[in-house]
């Protein structure tokens, strides 16, 4: 009796343990992440397209049988999306849109496990453009130390995390304004900047 | 032989009870830092690094891009003001005032996320710029499966849902703001009895 007891409450701290255990496991290995799913989409740097997940009856309608990879949820219907990942082991990333958009549009950009860390909306923006510079505080002085932020209304954006995502919505007040909205996300690019001097040098001093 | 069975106990227990519990938790979700207005619930602390680990858990598990403080707040209400669960078969009054937003969305998703997108040439989704308005800028919107006029979102087929109120470029962002604001109140007006 004495030890069917001890197995009981051993079996139930075990209970709490494998709980927490599995709770914290999960954003680590999730394949159904943002993350995951995004790296399904695309490799790094190329820029992908979200959707929303749409009800039962229109993807049966579509004879689709599982969920699509680029459907996320819980997606505003009245926004695209585009996205992408990157990693900063190469430097800095930059993100650019040609031109400007009437709509509104906003920004955010994430870590690896979903969190967000840095957002933006067209009014916050300089002009209304599409143009950040995200690196590691690091990266991010060595691009001040260049010039390539002179007289750009490239944004520097300073992260933690060596790789994650950026997400990029244009509001569409009706469908007449999809078309426009689609083309402008068409325009967004995603790609490492070289800020390393181009000789063996070690600062930026040589340029002057 | 009794040790070996004891620890075939523990162990089951262990596994079974933690798994099961976790799954609960998870899919439940267990929102310790949800605000509700009325029927109305957002999470600010949701897809922050700040979130518990169950929100994060979750939000691993649905792959859901959750909006920055500097894009908007999603609100989501699953019962209408009396309490009763929101039905897609129900038709819904909406009416008051939202904190200040520069614009909101209102639109119709399953419990697991999907968006409930009706036929084309009904209004899946509402913008606030397509808004009409009374004259002290309050408003009225009907969510149901009857084509109403004014300002209307349709819906389809039936069973429960949940709507999604989502405020853009607003300070209602902020993790303090969420208090204290004025959500639309939400009314049931019937249902079809043909589903």
């Amino acid at each position: 009796m004495g030890r069917f007891i001890l197995a009981l409450l051993t079996g139930l701290v075990g209970a709490g343990l494998v709980h927490i255990a599995i709770v914290f496991m999960i954003p680590r290995i999730s394949e159904n992440s943002a993350w995951s799913r995004l790296s399904a989409l695309g490799d790094y740097f190329e820029v992908v397209r979200i959707a929303p997940l749409r009800d039962t009856a229109f993807t049966r309608q579509n004879g689709a049988s599982e969920t699509p990879r680029d459907a996320f949820a819980f997606a505003d219907p009245a926004f695209v999306v585009a996205s992408c990942r990157f990693v900063l082991d190469d430097g800095p990333v930059e993100i650019t849109a040609n031109g400007t958009i009437d709509n509104f549009w906003s920004a955010s950009i994430y870590d690896s496990r979903g969190g967000n860390i840095y957002s933006i909306n067209d009014r916050a923006a300089i002009d209304g453009i599409v143009n950040l510079v995200v690196g590691t505080a690091q990266q991010i002085e060595d691009v001040r130390a260049t010039t390539l932020l002179e007289d750009s209304p490239a944004l520097p954006v300073i992260v933690d995390v060596l790789q994650g995502y950026v997400t990029v919505r244009v509001l569409i007040d009706e469908e007449s304004k999809r078309p426009a909205a689609d083309s402008f996300l068409r325009t967004v690019a995603c790609f490492p900047i070289d800020i390393r001097p181009t000789a063996s040098g070690e600062a930026g001093s040589e340029q002057g | 032989m009794r040790f070996l069975l004891a620890s075939l106990l523990a162990i089951t227990i262990a596994l079974g009870l933690g798994g099961w519990s976790a799954k609960l938790a998870i899919d439940g979700g267990t929102n310790f830092d949800s605000v509700a207005l009325g029927p109305w619930r957002a999470s600010p602390l949701i897809g922050t690094r700040e979130a518990d680990p169950y929100a994060k858990a979750r939000l691993a598990k649905l792959a859901q891009l959750t909006l920055g403080g500097g894009e908007g707040i999603m609100f989501q209400a699953e019962a209408d003001g009396e309490g009763r669960r929101l039905l897609l078969e129900c038709t819904y009054r909406l009416t008051g005032r939202t904190p200040a937003a520069r614009f909101f969305t209102l639109s119709a998703h399953s419990d697991d996320g999907r968006v409930d997108l009706p036929q084309s040439g009904r209004p899946g989704w509402l913008t606030s710029n397509a808004l009409l308005r009374r004259e002290d800028n309050s408003f009225e919107i009907t969510v149901g499966p009857q084509a109403r006029a004014g300002n209307w979102l349709a819906t389809d087929r039936t069973g429960p849902y949940r709507l999604t109120f989502a405020l853009y470029d607003t300070p209602a962002s902020a993790i303090t703001g969420a208090a204290g604001l004025e959500m639309p109140a939400i009314e049931r007006e019937g249902c079809s009895d043909d589903g």
